[in-house]
């Protein structure tokens, strides 16, 4: 039962996923993203034990703790992948400013 | 020494990124224009909300106006690119708050026949001026670490006054850092890890016209932190392999 409602959570997540990709809320990457995160929750919902028994052979006293370092591990990429982004979205702004600025010069002193 | 009447020749563009600076520039214009001919100087409107774009269309000198606010280096680069479409030989940056004294203008021209990049330095002579002591801790910190990283002795690696010949201008149009503070001091490695020539000459500012030297204890700090965090940025990596293009 409780799968169930991962699965049918999972599923919405998906549908949404596609939704957005559609709208160009979301880049497809993001989307990917987001899915494989959300599909790894899954699989650890259906099989707590293979999670505890990782956790454990990992040398966690509390096998939440593993999930919870697992979590924040990942949104630490996450965070460190979007300053990336944003880092090259920037540059590429300041390129487009500066030949816009040129472009608008030449114009007016032709 | 120069005289002062000497015009900087027509093969050199004098840039000068101005934020908001409605007030000095009018000032800073018209000394500068006893030395330099009104079509070799371009301001460069880093996004400024105020009449600078107006003033100095008014001048008759070049303007670039930059839509948005992309940082000093970001406005370098622009005048750069410039300078580099325009086919000018030489490119010398100036300060819009008429930091820095025209009259070197000429040297710093003539000492660019011999090298890349010649930077005016503040502290080169004995004629130092004043800056606050936490200031003066941090630009000694960068200015040494500068110095080892390209091999000779630099006094003053954040100095905004700086020539560039072809091949500077050629690299810097392109890859001239936008972080404030990393901008002057990661532009020097950079020309020395691409093989670029570096000399420094003396160019003490006018102490009657640079203003205000106090900071507080938080812009101390604030500086010093920046100054930590170009070190590392900066001297981790080798600046030689080209920066990606940015695609477009």
């Amino acid at each position: 039962m409780k799968s169930f409602i991962l699965l049918m959570i999972l599923v919405l997540a998906f549908m949404l996923g596609a939704w957005w990709v559609r709208r160009r809320r979301l880049y497809e990457k993001y989307v990917a993203f987001w899915l494989v995160i959300s599909l790894a929750v899954f699989v650890m919902a259906i099989f707590p034990d293979a999670v505890v028994g990782i956790s454990v052979r990992l040398g966690f006293n509390i096998p939440s703790n593993f999930v919870f370092s697992l979590a924040s591990l990942t949104l630490l990429f996450i965070g460190f992948q979007l300053s990336r982004d944003v880092t090259q979205l920037r540059r590429q702004v300041e390129e487009l400013a500066i030949e816009s600025a040129l472009n608008r010069e030449s114009k007016e002193s032709s | 020494m120069q005289t002062p009447t000497l015009r900087l020749p027509s093969d050199t563009l004098v840039l000068i990124p101005a934020l908001n600076e409605e007030e000095a520039l009018p000032i800073t214009l018209k000394v500068l224009l006893e030395y330099v001919d009104a079509h070799n100087v371009l301001v460069i409107s880093d996004g400024s909300r105020d009449r600078t774009v107006q003033i100095a269309r008014e001048s008759g000198v070049g303007v670039l106006e930059l839509p948005i606010n992309v940082g000093v280096g970001g406005a370098v680069r622009a005048g750069m690119r410039f300078a580099a479409r325009n086919n000018f030989n030489y490119a010398i940056q100036f300060d819009a708050d008429l930091q820095h004294d025209p009259k070197f203008l000429m040297p710093i021209r003539q000492e660019l026949e011999r090298c890349d990049v010649v930077v005016g330095s503040r502290f080169l002579r004995s004629n130092p001026y004043k800056i606050s002591p936490a200031r003066r801790f941090a630009t000694w910190i960068l200015s040494g670490a500068v110095s080892r990283r390209v091999g000779m002795h630099l006094t003053d690696v954040t100095s905004g006054y700086r020539g560039a010949g072809r091949e500077a201008i050629a690299i810097f149009n392109l890859e001239y850092p936008s972080q404030y503070l990393a901008d002057t001091v990661e532009s020097l490695v950079l020309c020395h890890d691409r093989g670029l020539v570096i000399r420094e000459i003396s160019t003490p500012m006018n102490q009657r016209i640079a203003g205000n030297v106090s900071h507080g204890i938080w812009k101390s700090t604030l500086h010093l932190f920046r100054v930590m965090l170009v070190l590392v940025s900066t001297f981790q990596f080798k600046l030689n392999k080209s920066n990606e293009r940015v695609g477009l």
